[in-house]
């Protein structure tokens, strides 16, 4: 059980990281989108995330300075939606944690074949 | 939980956000539901638990209310502790200005004996009166008869045949082993050891008692007086009959 607890907290932590990696990603792609939009991406590409944690992920860049955000009314009407994109700060920091991730794959790949 | 109810109770968890960060995330979160159609508890679990994810790392503002109370409560304690020290401080010094800055009780004080010159002294065989008026006064006994005194005052002591009086000043007097009476008014006496029986008419006076040892029955007839820690042996050979009005009696202490 309690092997089970910090495995969760191991999972967490390393795929804080991760999301956001991929939350960059998307927004590189898409130059502009909304949390509904980010999650339903992220879902299309095998990534299961929940609501309650893409926002307050997506909040948290935004307050590091690595996204900007504004709020869009569609054309066609309906709800405003607060719009993100990736901030200069976001566009450097991006290569450099793609760089980060194939080096610890990369690591991982040695580590997994060492004899 | 409906989605009116979720974002009432998120926006409470929020409260310790700043207000622009508050007003997006719970429009944000608005926006999801619009959009979605799901139900907020369903996708969100508990407004608290999402509440929590935004808070975590987040400097949290206190609020206003709190604030104040918060800087209120540290003044006062702070003004407190300046109080209590201030009396403290007060206190000793009080207490340093107003001692005795010497203990009378002590027989064999070197202070008692020193700069003889400045004793008077008066030979002594009879009944003796002492009377003090508006004066300080410590009275000793000793075998000689001799009335001796050493005083801090503008006249000396007068002798006016059986009667010996003592106004405005401050005195250390030995007196002979004789029949004594004392009248004061106004004054302050301390009986070091009473070595015969007295007889006292005192009027607004303080009269304190070394009994260094002694044993004494007081019989004390005193209308205003007030008498502290003075216990009377009846079995005692020395009498100390004193008449006092406006009067506090007790034991000396150093």
């Amino acid at each position: 059980m309690e092997n089970s607890t910090t495995y969760q907290k191991w999972l967490a932590q390393s795929r804080k990281g991760y999301l956001e990696l991929c939350v960059l990603l998307v927004l590189r792609q898409k130059k502009s989108s909304y949390g509904l939009e980010v999650l339903q991406t992220l879902e299309r590409a095998g990534l299961s995330i929940n609501e309650g944690t893409l926002y307050p992920l997506l909040n948290r860049m935004f307050k590091n300075g690595w996204l900007t955000s504004q709020w869009v009314t569609p054309s066609d009407g309906g709800h405003p939606r607060r719009h993100y994109e990736l901030s200069e700060e976001g566009l450097v920091l991006l290569p450099q944690m793609i760089d980060t991730y194939k080096n610890n794959q990369e690591s991982l790949e040695i580590l997994k074949e060492l004899k | 939980m409906n989605n009116d109810q979720f974002i009432a109770a998120f926006k409470k968890a929020l409260a310790g956000l700043d207000k622009s960060s508050q007003k997006d995330i719970v429009q944000e979160i608005k926006s999801h539901a619009a959009e979605s159609g799901d139900p907020l508890f369903e996708r969100f679990g508990s407004p608290e638990d999402l509440a929590r994810q935004y808070l975590d790392g987040e400097k949290i503002a206190v609020p206003l209310g709190e604030k104040i109370w918060g800087i209120s409560k540290k003044l006062f304690i702070g003004i407190g502790m300046a109080a209590v020290a201030l009396a403290i401080v007060v206190s000793i010094i009080v207490w340093w200005w107003t001692r005795d800055p010497f203990n009378y009780a002590d027989e064999s004080a070197e202070e008692l004996g020193v700069n003889k010159a400045a004793w008077q002294s008066f030979a002594w065989s009879d009944d003796l009166h002492l009377d003090v008026e508006r004066a300080s006064v410590v009275i000793y006994w000793h075998d000689e008869l001799l009335v001796r005194s050493n005083c801090k005052i503008q006249d000396p002591p007068k002798v006016e045949g059986a009667k010996v009086s003592i106004t405005r000043g401050k005195c250390l007097v030995y007196l002979p082993k004789v029949v004594t009476q004392i009248t004061a008014e106004q004054a302050e006496i301390v009986l070091v050891r009473p070595q015969v029986s007295l007889d006292m008419e005192i009027k607004q006076t303080e009269l304190r008692v070394a009994a260094n040892g002694e044993r004494y029955r007081y019989i004390i007839d005193g209308s205003r007086t007030k008498i502290d820690d003075l216990p009377s042996h009846e079995d005692a050979a020395l009498e100390l009959r004193i008449k006092s009005s406006e009067t506090r009696i007790s034991a000396y202490s150093y």
